[in-house]
């Protein structure tokens, strides 16, 4: 998985492009912690991921509950496979899509 | 007084021949006694090595089977103990499961039960450790319904105070049961590790039980509880009492404190014989017994105790068997041969006495002679008689070969002619006796023995692997009455290796047989796993160098078939080559450079040559008495005979080839005596154990082989023209489960998993199983996680099977002959 990074003050958008599953989340998770702190809105795109597993939710929910203290998240450019998975998990309703 | 003379020469002649003749018989006795006492001493003492190794083969192999039985229940109870530790570290990834007091209603269904220790736990208190710890019904389900027959009940219990029992017979679980008095729930907390008890009476009459018992550890090392099995014994105990190594033999176990826990005399009355004890039989043999090694150990009260280590409980599992039981094969050859050699000693004094009878009458017939014609010519014949006399007192000396003078064409020129002729019968008799009477004897009698030995060494029951369906085997040996050792072998060198020995050594009797025994064991006791095959004749050869003296030597052949891949090693040290049969082509001698024979010269160099045998090819091995059979016009059958004969029998299986070789070889010899023995091996390969699969890969379980084994997926979805979304799908299902199977199936240890890709039509869809051997365990038992909760609420256990459900058309587990087995559908 590649991930492209764009830091704008407390802006961070991160573009995702490929798989997150098991063998990818702990990169996502590690960009985050570095990231994170002083990040008040953080903007996932999701237009080249393919898929993503449990191991990538698990890092989605993270990530969700710690901008819920200090600010917002967005995950935009969602394919209709990922969508599904949201939807099943009840991940669409916790998230904020565009 | 010539007359006197002659007649008293005459009867000197015959008491000294008489002499000579009693004599010969003593010595020809003698050497014959001394032949069969020591071939009785080397026989009997081969046998008694032989039986006492099959003693201590048997009761390896024994324990190894008791052993894989206990072990495998100490591997659940492991299993169960890691899996506690897990959920008391990570209690916020398991769903709480709720277990009820026990309720007779529930009989006949394998229910969770909890019992309290006492009044006195409160129940609130512990309520959240016993709603966690209830997820190990998910290990335990599986374990139970995989061997519900020996299984009777699996239970927990807390040092926080209360059990949760897990079997069908909540009928007879009671509310309270204090387990901190129990022997085993002492014991395994102080083990630390798996302990098993003693086997003991089932208090509900369910019969002979024995308990498997596992500390458990929370997340910080704290002693929490044991984890059980409550197993039915009553087969184990039998298959160890039923071992049996003739009358009078039985097995027991003793544990590690050496009490015999399981034999024929217990009363399972609480009492257990200690193994050491004076009063106990095998008191002597008890340090051996006790040593942790396998061995065989005779007692002065003529017992012998075989034993070896069960590893999984520490205990030993030993057989007791009368000293005769070991010995009597021995002495009975050892009476057989006795018997042969007085036999031939009885023949040989009905020849001395025949012998004797006819010498007699000879005597008396001259002894008639020279009176008759005595009187009348008697001075006349002064003067040759007394020539005569000299030359019969020469002879009687003992000198055979010297002839008297025929001096005159008259009675005396007769007399002198009959003495010739005497000395002849009688040198002819001396000879018939020791060439007729004893060397016949004696190879007649050497011969049987070897024959005897030699044929019950050869494996001669068919089909000799009845459950392996990859080959079809057949040989046979027919000895020749002259010459013994010719032989064949075949037997498994691991379970994926066949190894097949054609041989023959030179020589005859007792010591061609006793060499040709040292031979085949040499040969199949090196033959081990993966060993060079050249390695093993260099290594035989340098062994049976050492101990020849008699300049014998073998000439043979060996071959391992590697039933999964087909590849055929082989060494061959001077012997005939192989005729081989390619499918359905024809059988052709298969040209191999052989090397020296074995035992040829020390130092001989083997190289190992090898070829690949697809199913259906088969393999045909002899010795040099089948092509040198020989007809009644001295023809020999030859090479190419044989190669007809197994070409118009091409098809045949080998235990139906043979056969036919043997009847056409049959035809063409006739009435003419065999001279060598006649033995022939067949083999057809049927079928590889395992053809490489391209739907299966089996690899690692472990996290960095998830891309290879999503790779390997999507390789056939592309084949399948699978759609886009359902390939994602898919690929989300693989790396949830393979995932799971790569953390939990082996932690902390780790093994192989198998995925599985299959396609089916109407409807169109796509089948992915994953197989893994690691411990039991249910993913789709576990509860749904609330999927209504606020992030702040959320937990992610058990979120990547609930997808796979979700996202999949049909998801299922299954836990068969020791494996997990997952399986997903997908319709396209």
């Amino acid at each position: 998985m590649t991930i492209t990074k764009t830091r704008d003050g407390g802006r961070l958008d991160l573009a995702l492009e490929g798989r997150l599953d098991t063998a990818t989340a702990p990169q996502l998770e590690q960009t985050l912690k570095q990231e994170l702190p002083d990040v008040t809105a953080l903007t996932l795109d999701f237009a080249k991921l393919e898929y993503l597993s449990s191991a990538g939710l698990r890092v989605l929910l993270g990530a969700q509950k710690a901008m819920n203290r200090q600010g917002t998240m967005t995950l935009r450019n969602v394919n209709e496979t990922i969508m599904d998975i949201f939807e099943v998990t009840g991940f669409a309703d916790i998230l904020t899509i565009e | 007084m010539v007359l006197v003379l002659c007649v008293a020469a005459l009867v000197l002649t015959g008491v000294l021949w008489a002499g000579s003749l009693l004599a010969l018989r003593d010595t020809v006795l003698r050497d014959s006694q001394d032949l069969g006492g020591s071939a009785a001493e080397a026989s009997g003492g081969a046998l008694l090595d032989q039986m006492e190794q099959n003693l201590y083969k048997g009761v390896q192999s024994e324990a190894a089977v008791v052993d894989e039985k206990l072990e495998r229940y100490a591997a659940h109870v492991r299993d169960f103990a890691f899996y506690a530790r897990r959920l008391y570290e990570e209690p916020e990834a398991y769903v709480p499961k709720e277990v009820l007091p026990p309720d007779a209603a529930s009989q006949y269904t394998y229910t969770m039960q909890l019992v309290m220790r006492d009044e006195k736990v409160d129940q609130r208190a512990v309520r959240d450790e016993v709603r966690l710890l209830a997820n190990l019904v998910h290990m335990w389900q599986p374990v139970m319904t995989d061997d519900p027959e020996n299984i009777a009940s699996i239970y927990l219990c807390t040092e926080s105070g209360f059990m949760i029992n897990y079997d069908e017979r909540s009928d007879l679980t009671p509310d309270y049961f204090d387990y901190t008095n129990s022997a085993w729930y002492a014991a395994a907390k102080e083990s630390g590790g798996v302990i098993f008890t003693v086997p003991y009476m089932d208090t509900f009459g369910r019969g002979l039980m024995l308990t498997c018992a596992a500390p458990v550890y929370d997340g910080d090392d704290r002693f929490a509880g044991v984890v059980c099995i409550d197993m039915m014994v009553e087969d184990l105990c039998r298959s160890v009492l039923d071992i049996s190594f003739g009358e009078g033999s039985y097995g027991f176990l003793v544990d590690g404190a050496g009490y015999i826990i399981v034999s024929p005399q217990m009363e399972y009355d609480g009492t257990f014989e200690n193994v050491r004890s004076q009063s106990c039989l095998a008191h002597e043999a008890s340090g051996s017994i006790m040593s942790g090694e396998v061995g065989v150990t005779p007692t002065s009260g003529g017992l012998y105790y075989a034993y070896a280590p069960i590893e999984a409980a520490n205990w030993t599992l030993a057989v007791h068997v009368p000293a005769d039981m070991v010995t009597a094969p021995a002495e009975d050859i050892r009476a057989a041969i006795t018997a042969r050699t007085d036999a031939t000693a009885g023949t040989m004094d009905e020849s001395v006495r025949r012998t004797g009878l006819i010498s007699l009458l000879v005597f008396a017939l001259i002894v008639g002679a020279v009176v008759l014609f005595s009187g009348g010519f008697s001075r006349r014949l002064t003067k040759p008689l007394l020539a005569l006399r000299a030359d019969v007192e020469h002879i009687s000396g003992g000198d055979l070969d010297h002839q008297a003078a025929v001096q005159q064409n008259d009675e005396i020129g007769d007399l002198a002619k009959t003495f010739n002729t005497m000395a002849a019968s009688l040198r002819r008799h001396i000879q018939d006796l020791t060439t007729v009477t004893a060397e016949k004897e004696r190879i007649g009698a050497e011969l049987d023995i070897a024959r005897h030995i030699q044929s019950s060494m050869l494996p001669c029951i068919f089909p000799p692997f009845p459950d392996r369906k990859e080959f079809d085997i057949f040989a046979s040996m027919t000895p020749a009455k002259e010459v013994g050792g010719d032989f064949y072998d075949f037997f498994m060198v691991d379970d994926a290796h066949l190894a097949v020995v054609m041989a023959d050594v030179s020589g005859k009797g007792v010591p061609a047989a006793l060499f040709m025994v040292i031979g085949k064991t040499l040969i199949k006791d090196h033959t081990t796993p993966g060993r060079d095959l050249g390695e093993v004749f260099m290594e035989v050869n340098r062994l049976l160098c050492e101990g020849n003296g008699e300049e014998m030597f073998i000439t043979a052949f060996e071959g391992v078939l590697d039933l999964t891949t087909g590849q055929f090693n082989f060494v061959n040290a001077g012997h005939e080559a192989p005729f081989i049969r390619r499918g359905d082509g024809a059988y052709e001698p298969y040209k191999i450079r052989p090397g020296f024979v074995l035992a040829g010269m020390e130092g001989t160099r083997y190289r190992m040559g090898t070829m690949i045998l697809q199913p259906g090819d088969r393999l045909f091995l002899y010795t040099d008495g089948v092509t040198e059979a020989t007809s009644g016009a001295n023809e020999l059958y030859g090479a190419a005979r044989l190669e007809a004969v197994l070409n118009a029998n091409a098809d045949a299986a080998p235990g139906a080839l043979l056969p036919a070789v043997k009847a056409d070889i049959d035809a063409f010899v006739g009435g003419a005596p065999q001279f060598d023995d006649i033995t022939m091996l067949g083999l057809q390969f049927k079928e590889t154990t395992h053809r490489e699969d391209p739907n299966e890969m089996t690899v690692d379980a472990r996290i960095e082989n998830i891309p290879a084994v999503t790779d390997f997926v999507n390789e056939h979805l592309a084949r399948l023209d699978c759609p886009p979304k359902a390939q994602s799908q898919i690929d989300v299902a693989v790396d949830e489960l393979f995932g799971n199977i790569a953390h939990y199936a082996y932690a902390p240890d780790t093994g192989q998993a198998t995925v599985r890709v299959e396609a089916a039509e109407s409807p169109r869809s796509v089948t992915v199983t994953f197989t893994d051997k690691g411990r039991p365990y249910d993913p789709l038992a576990a509860e749904d996680p609330d999927v209504t909760l606020s992030a702040e609420e959320r937990q992610v256990g058990g979120l990547g099977v609930f997808m796979v459900k979700q996202i999949m058309d049909e998801v299922k587990y299954e836990y068969r002959d020791g494996q997990n087995i997952l399986t997903i559908r997908k319709e396209l």
